[in-house]
């Protein structure tokens, strides 16, 4: 799932000289860690909840909505380099230099793989993006595990099912525990079938019981995914022509129960298309989000657990 | 189109020094903006050049301070702008009203998620402020308001919202910026915010605003994209379209066959509802006349919906079809030229089927005009699919059929029923209906559920029956007269009487009363009539031997174990039986043991008791008790609900169990 999770900011945590406190009433302050309000008495002793009074003040609003705007802010950074990586966007070298000082978009790109292309987008180098200097260029592990600093206009973030030799690159993440914060080397791909091919619909994923269609968008907008006229789409652009897929969830009364459907792939004329004809990366996609949706539907008979 | 438009298209971005269209293009800059309460950590937007100031105030809201803004790094598409945004570049001079209303908007966007109806006061009470100050802004105003709605997926408010946009454009008179309002319409459209009556009521407001031929052509764009985009279209749509193309001065005719043509592929187009098609249906069967390929299309979107109650609304579809000259497409494959139908006849046929049990005389009619489709086409037609609830049902009208046509029938589901309701029903409608059932039966797939249905059906004396909720009701005749002597059916039906009467001769009493009322539920004067020796037969039954045979074998009342009784009685123990584990009385063949809160007690087969204290430690459940040759394995659950157990004989070893 493509959540971001909250970014590791100050290590330790009871450094509380490190966060940098605001004045409040009576002489309390306020600061942000780790994306929540917290606050500190005259004494400066943190504590461990902030009093009701000081958590109706302006200045605790103001922080609160910081929070909830900066946790938006990294969905979008997430969302935005995602979708370099599944429209197959070249991404300009100084956009990444302008971006990698901001936690949150240094997080997202990251131990990307990445292919650093010339002018007309052919690839050159592959490798895990580590570092970015404004005077190097970017900095990447290749697959023989050495740094290379690579001076190049662009560089591409490729879908994984493109990449060739994944494993190689999989295995060197491992090793030296790199993580990503965008799934992409162990993102689940999906390539379709001899049998699959032929068909213009997939049934693999249907009938999967939501007991509102409210829970089955909502859980659509957490992934990302827009719903319209009762389908989660998902677009990716593919050699240069944008294909969608889409999976049916439904679209009666929002309280009432649904039940997922088919997952079609269309064209910008919306015209269903064969799947022998779709892209590599539109297909892979559209059968991650259908099973992702599906993932999460209501199982009538749960054998322990959460039930 | 060149790489670079491609990739500004795709949402890319392109090298600041590269060449770009720049009424298309914008230029990016990194806005680096501190906050006080974050220290030295930066946060970076990527900005569009000429809308920075929107986004800074934005920034001032949640406190942060004036940015830090490099150099233009990229190029991006064009974006719809947010409301300060527009007002900056559209009216600078009074954008400092709009840029009053952010820090506001921001608040009540806040408050949207979870207060919407507290946000909606607040967007009413800044409309009122903008309608003193730049009424102007209005409708931007409110499509902002609506975008916050319309993003966290509350379409009512986003829809009210759009509706306030335009009502501002209309009551004030507004000079609007049409194509963006264009595009503003279709992004409320395309995420459902929109509902039909409110799509009718724009085409209106069009009329108002535009030149005939303009407010058509704007019209029939939004309509065609909000099919493609994958709505369904609404019922009065071809109305509201052509009302118009008439003002336009347009051949309607022609209009109408030219929008279905466009747009018969798109998925949505399954999904029109009656009236749509109705209203189109002249146009439908010209277009058809003339093109093979929508009359496939209209096949491929014959999909019957899932239904809990009501009719199958297949049927109008169908007479539909059949009007438009459709129909013949299905008979042969690519007829005239047609494009296939993308799937087995035997997989789009069986959704049909299964659509309407008992099978109306329709299907029964398309089944024996496909018999050679199918045949040829080999993929065995399924008659029942897995349903979310209920049983599938099959009618056996139409499984016998298939055997008699020699079409490939698929294997049922594991749990499905045979129903003999069309069959018995009064109307004999077709040839295939009530048919001699002589074929299916021997097959052993669908045997047994022959048989339950066939009981089912013995018990029809004719009339009413009800189908199901909202559904006409079927009448039907006695089970006799559908019968007949016909063969087939004598044979099965004879099968089932023979099974009643082995079970009257050879049971006991309990079982006997059943067999008993099976028969005279199922039992015809014509069953005697048809099969003279089961009549001699049951005039033979012997109840004074089954009496004989029930009393020999014991009746239940003298079964006990009397030390088991006596304990009971003794203990004053109270048995409860639970299916659900909560029980005092544990069996283990052939022992009893049973449990008060301070003894556990055994008694055997043999009338042995064996008793001992109940030792279990504090806040702990009894699970079970196993009695196993002369110990006993006592089994309980502790306070953690962890499982644990030990023998009565040492109580001092404990085990762990689990569960």
């Amino acid at each position: 799932m493509a959540k971001p999770a909250a970014s590791p900011r100050q290590s330790d945590e009871s450094a509380t000289k490190d966060i940098p406190w605001l004045d409040a009433d009576k002489k309390y302050s306020l600061g942000i860690e780790a994306g929540k309000i917290v606050c500190r008495n005259p004494a400066g002793k943190k504590l461990t909840s902030v009093p009701k009074e000081l958590k109706e003040s302006e200045l605790a609003e103001q922080l609160s909505a910081l929070c909830e705007w900066l946790a938006d802010h990294r969905t979008e950074c997430l969302r935005r380099v995602e979708m370099w990586m599944l429209r197959s966007l070249p991404v300009p070298c100084d956009v990444v230099r302008a971006l990698w000082p901001d936690p949150d978009w240094r997080d997202m790109l990251r131990n990307l793989v990445v292919t650093t292309a010339d002018a007309q987008g052919n690839a050159a180098q592959t490798g895990l993006l580590r570092d970015v200097d404004p005077k190097k260029g970017i900095g990447v592990v290749d697959r023989d595990g050495e740094t290379q600093w690579i001076a190049a206009p662009q560089m591409l973030i490729p879908h994984p099912i493109l990449i060739d030799g994944l494993d190689d690159l999989r295995e060197i993440a491992a090793d030296m525990e790199f993580s990503q914060a965008i799934e992409q080397i162990f993102r689940p791909i999906f390539a379709a079938s001899a049998e699959q091919k032929e068909m213009s619909l997939l049934m693999d994923y249907s009938n999967g019981k939501f007991e509102q269609l409210n829970f089955a968008s909502s859980l659509c907008r957490r992934l990302g995914y827009p719903v319209r006229g009762g389908y989660a789409c998902s677009k990716v652009w593919e050699n240069a022509k944008p294909v969608e897929a889409r999976f049916w969830i439904g679209d009666d009364f929002p309280e009432g129960e649904t039940y997922t459907g088919e997952l079609i792939f269309v064209d910008s004329d919306q015209k269903p298309q064969k799947i022998a004809d779709v892209g590599r990366v539109t297909f892979s996609e559209g059968v991650r989000m259908a099973s992702q949706i599906y993932a999460k539907r209501k199982v009538e008979k749960d054998e322990g657990g959460e039930a | 189109m060149s790489t670079t438009t491609v990739q500004l298209e795709a949402g890319g971005l392109v090298a600041a020094k590269a060449k770009v269209d720049e009424n298309a293009a914008e230029q990016l800059v990194a806005r680096t903006y501190l906050h006080p309460a974050l220290g030295n950590r930066a946060v970076i937007r990527l900005a569009s050049d000429r809308l920075g100031q929107a986004e800074d105030l934005a920034m001032e809201f949640l406190g942060f301070a004036a940015p830090k803004i490099s150099g233009p790094i990229a190029w991006q598409q064009r974006r719809s702008l947010g409301f300060a945004a527009w007002a900056l570049i559209n009216d600078p001079k009074n954008a400092r009203f709009a840029l009053d209303m952010v820090k506001r908007m921001k608040g009540a966007a806040r408050l949207a998620k979870s207060k919407p109806g507290h946000a909606w006061d607040a967007y009413s009470e800044m409309a009122k402020d903008l309608g003193r100050s730049a009424r102007h802004f209005l409708p931007p105003f409110w499509e902002e308001a609506g975008r916050t709605f319309k993003d966290i997926g509350n379409q009512t408010y986003a829809g009210r919202a759009l509706n306030k946009s335009l009502e501002a454009e209309r009551v004030h008179a507004l000079e609007s910026d049409r194509a963006r309002r264009r595009d503003v319409v279709l992004e409320f459209v395309l995420s459902g915010c929109v509902s039909g009556s409110a799509l009718s009521e724009y085409g209106d407001d069009l009329q108002n605003h535009y030149p005939p031929a303009e407010a058509y052509a704007i019209f029939r764009d939004l309509c065609v994209r909000r099919t493609r985009g994958g709505m369904a279209p609404w019922a009065t749509l071809p109305k509201d379209l052509l009302k118009l193309a008439k003002a336009a001065k347009r051949d309607c005719d022609q209009e109408i066959e030219s929008f279905l043509e466009e747009l018969i592929e798109a998925p949505a187009m399954g999904r029109a509802p009656h009236p749509f098609w109705k209203a189109c249906s002249g146009a439908c069967k010209r277009i058809t006349a003339r093109s093979p390929a929508f009359a496939v299309a209209l096949l491929r979107h014959t999909r019957p919906e899932t239904r809990y109650y009501g009719e199958s609304k297949l049927g109008a579809w169908f007479e539909m079809l059949e009007e438009w000259g459709v129909i013949e497409y299905l008979w042969e494959d690519r007829l005239r030229g047609a494009p296939p139908l993308d799937e087995p006849i035997a997989v789009w046929f069986g959704r049909v089927v299964c659509d309407e049990v008992p099978a109306p005389k329709r299907t029964l009619e398309m089944l024996e005009k496909l018999a050679p489709r199918l045949k040829k086409e080999k993929t065995p037609l399924g008659l029942a699919i897995r349903r979310r609830y209920g049983v599938s049902t099959i009618d056996i009208d139409v499984l016998e059929a298939c055997f008699g046509l020699g079409v490939q029938v698929d294997d049922p589901p594991a749990e499905f029923e045979v129903t003999f309701a069309g069959w018995l029903s009064a109307d004999v409608d077709h040839p295939l209906r009530n048919q001699d059932v002589v074929k299916s039966w021997r097959d052993e797939r669908f045997k047994s559920a022959i048989y339950r249905g066939l009981d089912e059906a013995l018990t029809c004396r004719g009339g009413t029956v009800q189908r199901g909720y909202r559904q006409s009701n079927l009448e039907q005749r006695p089970f006799a007269l559908a019968a007949g002597d016909r063969p087939g059916i004598c044979e099965v039906w004879r099968m089932h009487a023979e099974e009643i009467f082995a079970s009257l001769e050879g049971s006991g009493l309990a079982s006997f009363e059943v067999a008993r009322e099976r028969l005279e539920a199922t039992l015809w004067p014509d069953t005697l009539r048809l099969f003279p020796d089961l009549a001699e037969r049951l005039q033979r039954v012997d109840a004074a031997a089954m009496l004989r045979r029930t009393l020999q074998a014991g009746v239940f009342d003298e079964y006990g174990l009397p030390a088991f009784e006596k304990i009971v009685d003794d203990g004053k123990i109270k048995i409860s039986p639970d299916r659900y584990g909560d029980t005092n009385l544990h069996l283990t063949f052939p022992n009893i043991a049973v449990s008060d809160k301070v003894h556990e007690t055994v008694v055997g087969s043999d009338d042995k008791v064996r008793k001992h204290e109940l030792r279990l430690p504090k806040k702990s459940q009894l699970a079970a008790l196993v009695a196993i040759g002369d110990d006993l394995a006592v089994i309980y659950r502790d306070d953690q609900y962890r499982g644990h157990f030990f023998w009565a004989s040492d109580p001092a070893q404990q085990y762990d169990s689990p569960g």
